[in-house]
């Protein structure tokens, strides 16, 4: 399908999605108004909104898998039936700040039109089929299982390694969208993408408590320019939801301070905690700045014990589920790799935190602002003018440094596991442009424009490969073809052959990544984990094949049949005698191996 | 704010500004092909990355990277040898590999592979590698890769990233240098 044909579809993504954000600022709003949080309409509401939206869904959608009541059927029930309370409480009053650009400064709706610009190439780029690794490998796979099983379950041993262990709260939000077809990922990719457009709105939310539209402007663009952010908002990933769950705090902690209803502004904080610890692990070494925030709100330790005790409270179920599971609260995500060099050389987490993170710190401080966004190196310059800072200017920088500490105490150093430092950090840029003259005005904003120039066309040059798919000029499947015909790790069935020679079968699976597997599968692993133990006789494995109506034996690159069978827990010559059993019936161009089960 | 405090974050402002913005074209650079023109220059460069489908290598190739098993005999990856001047810098191995095994024996050489300036043995599930070397100045890094099992190893590309110059290490091997001119035999 091409042309038209593809462009409608395309058309009909945006619209679904659409209906979606929809569906969640609506939820959001309904859950403000329940905890009886009536905001004026603006920017900082609709984030709330849709923060609290996704934090609600994503907790109902726990629970049904907790129950294993996550079919498909039921989500789009819900859905449906959800559809009156969004439109009754959808947030067109705050899309209203649109009406307000003609009164901006020149330079504020300039840096506007190029973020606007930024914004729709990404938007282009996430209507490509994803390809990235990490979503590939769980984000979607997860998504895709917790439907298929009509449940949230830990599978101790599977493909995914440690990944399984991770918190789940982006998985079932992308188990929400992918409800109507589960084998495309174009409304998890926008939803991911709207995250990210959030992210920034949130920042631009936080820098306007502490500068005029110019100076929050330049902050939003600081963020929305970061290196990794272009990249991710056309993907699945989960580091967005963590970024726009991260300034969503920081915005309830602002309004808690504030406003006559601190107390439930406290507690709704301590949700969003709760939604920032279910989408990342990670995300434990931000609770020591959430704790100051809780703090500076409003000067009260309570609020702290509040804030944190409600979040620790919403992610406990699913540390108990993995501890029940595997014996340990972190499954294998606490595992430590002894002397590996991938987590810094340290011996154990321990042993890393007080030899080797004094030593890499500092430097992987500078290192990531530098790699993210160089404006951002400049956020502490206004503590130098301390005494002409707002109370809230100084708690945003100061509080944007413990964060930007807590993310070096990953023990792997990736730059998007620091996306919640970013606003708070640019708010401290934002105030600088407020506190400085003219001069420093002007290097700002030059400082922008140099940043822009290569990060825009980086954004462009990534996005580009994708626009003829997104535009209708390339089908799905040819841009698929295209994009991973020599990939090691990604299942893609080339000639489409695959549920040809299967029929009615099911396929004993080995592939790293497996969003895009095209017939009825078990994962290998998991399989021999779950179904044989730790042996088995040629029989027994044999009959346990025969049990789960397994037929064949698929397997891509790079892996082998000899590593294939190295996973079944068989003697070395009950796997001679097993492969006596199989014959090779299929190997495409790009080495998928499909082998028939012959008795 | 007082005049001083003021002409004192207007200087700030430009030096970490200019500095930063440097920094990060330095950094992204290998995507933006104009830049880093000299050897000189990439000397002086802050990060370079070298996909392994540039560099000398055996093994199966891919548009992804190079994929090798223990078959492959020798080093199945070898390369860039590049000057580097001495300083604390950031080694990464981009690479994949099913299994977590020992995939990887790495050796970091230099004077056409004479020098053995550091051995590394890598599991399949340390990669993407990222490690940190202090690094004398050199004429021409090798980075070499054996694979060592029977799974396969895919590397898709080397990066090395300077955390920052040994300004010691960078005088005495200046002083060197001149010495070696001054007291060459003509």
């Amino acid at each position: 399908m091409t042309g038209l044909g593809t462009l409608g579809v395309q058309v009909t993504w945006l619209v679904l999605a659409a209906l979606y954000w929809m569906l969640t600022a609506g939820v959001g709003l309904a859950t403000l108004r329940a905890l009886r949080l009536r905001l004026a309409p603006s920017v900082t509401r609709l984030v709330l909104a849709v923060a609290t939206g996704w934090t609600v869904a994503g907790l109902v959608l726990f629970g049904l898998g907790l129950a294993g009541l996550l079919s498909r059927e039921l989500i789009l029930v819900l859905t449906i039936l959800t559809i009156p309370l969004a439109v009754h409480h959808a947030p067109w009053e705050d899309l209203g700040i649109l009406r307000r650009f003609p009164q901006l400064p020149t330079a504020a709706r300039t840096i506007a039109v190029g973020l606007a610009g930024v914004a729709t190439i990404t938007l282009l780029g996430a209507l490509a089929p994803d390809v990235e690794f990490d979503s590939t490998w769980y984000h979607l796979p997860d998504a895709q299982r917790f439907l298929a099983e009509h449940a949230v379950r830990v599978h101790a041993q599977s493909i995914q390694d440690i990944a399984a262990f991770l918190p789940k709260l982006p998985e079932l939000l992308f188990a929400w969208v992918l409800a109507p077809n589960p084998t495309s990922p174009t409304l998890a990719q926008l939803s991911h993408w709207l995250a990210g457009g959030l992210l920034a709105a949130g920042t631009y939310a936080l820098a306007r408590r502490v500068s005029q539209p110019t100076g929050a402007l330049l902050a939003t663009a600081t963020v929305y320019l970061a290196h990794s952010v272009g990249w991710l908002s056309q993907t699945a990933y989960a580091d967005l939801f963590v970024g726009l769950f991260a300034v969503s705090i920081a915005l309830a902690l602002l309004k808690a301070s504030d406003s006559s209803h601190g107390r439930n502004m406290i507690g709704l904080a301590g949700l969003l905690t709760g939604a920032l610890l279910l989408s990342k692990l990670q995300a434990i070494f931000f609770l020591p700045a959430i704790a100051l925030g809780a703090f500076a709100a409003r000067q009260r330790w309570q609020d702290v014990v509040v804030v944190l005790g409600l979040g620790l409270l919403v992610v406990a179920p699913w540390y108990i589920l993995v501890w029940t599971t595997t014996g340990s609260p972190l499954g294998l995500a606490g595992y430590w790799p002894p002397g590996d060099v991938h987590y810094g050389g340290g011996a154990n987490f321990l042993d890393w935190l007080i030899r080797i993170h004094p030593t890499v710190f500092a430097s992987r401080l500078v290192q990531v602002l530098l790699e993210t966004s160089p404006l951002l190196v400049l956020s502490v310059l206004p503590l130098l003018a301390w005494k002409q800072l707002s109370p809230t200017a100084r708690w945003l920088i100061v509080i944007g440094l413990v964060t930007q500490l807590g993310w070096t105490y990953n023990p792997v150093p990736v730059d998007r596991y620091g996306l919640p430092a970013l606003p708070l950090l640019a708010a401290g840029v934002a105030t600088l442009y407020t506190i400085g003259n003219r001069v420093i005005r002007a290097t700002l904003l030059l400082g922008l424009l140099v940043l822009a120039v290569p990060r825009a066309s980086l954004i462009v040059q990534a996005a580009h490969d994708r626009f003829p798919v997104a535009l209708g000029a390339e089908s799905r499947t040819a841009y698929l073809d295209r994009q991973l015909h020599d990939n090691l790790w990604i299942y893609w069935d080339t000639e489409q052959r695959v549920p040809k020679i299967l029929g009615n079968g099911t396929a004993l699976l080995l592939t790293h990544n497996s969003f895009y597997v095209n017939v009825r599968s078990i994962d290998l692993i998991q399989f021999a984990h779950e179904a044989l133990g730790e042996s088995a006789t040629v029989n027994e494995v044999l009959a346990a094949f025969a049990e789960a109506k397994i037929t064949h034996l698929v397997h891509t690159r790079p892996f082998t049949l000899e590593s294939f069978l190295g996973e079944l827990p068989l003697s070395a010559a009950d796997q001679v005698t097993l492969r006596t059993h199989l014959r090779l019936v299929y190997q495409s161009p790009n080495h998928l191996t499909v082998w028939e089960l012959v008795p | 704010m007082s005049p001083a405090r003021s002409l004192l974050l207007t200087l700030l402002t430009i030096v970490l500004l200019g500095w930063s913005l440097w920094s990060y074209l330095d950094r992204h650079a290998p995507t933006l092909s104009w830049w880093k023109p000299t050897t000189v220059w990439q000397s002086l460069a802050a990060s370079r990355t070298w996909l392994a489908t540039d560099l000398p290598h055996q093994g199966a190739g891919s548009g992804t990277g190079i994929t090798a098993e223990r078959t492959v005999p020798g080093f199945f990856l070898s390369g860039p040898y590049a000057p580097v001047l001495a300083g604390w810098y950031r080694l990464e191995i981009d690479g994949t590999s099913p299994t977590s095994e020992r995939v990887l024996h790495v050796q970091l050489t230099s004077d056409q592979g004479e020098t053995i300036l550091r051995k590394l043995d890598v599991n399949g599930s340390a990669l993407p590698l990222v490690t940190e070397l202090d690094l004398p100045t050199l004429a021409d890094l090798e980075i070499r890769l054996a694979a060592t099992s029977a799974t396969p190893v895919t590397i898709e590309a080397i990066t090395l990233r300077r955390i920052e110059f040994s300004q010691r290490r960078l005088r005495d091997d200046l002083i060197a240098q001149l010495q070696r001119w001054f007291t060459q035999p003509s």
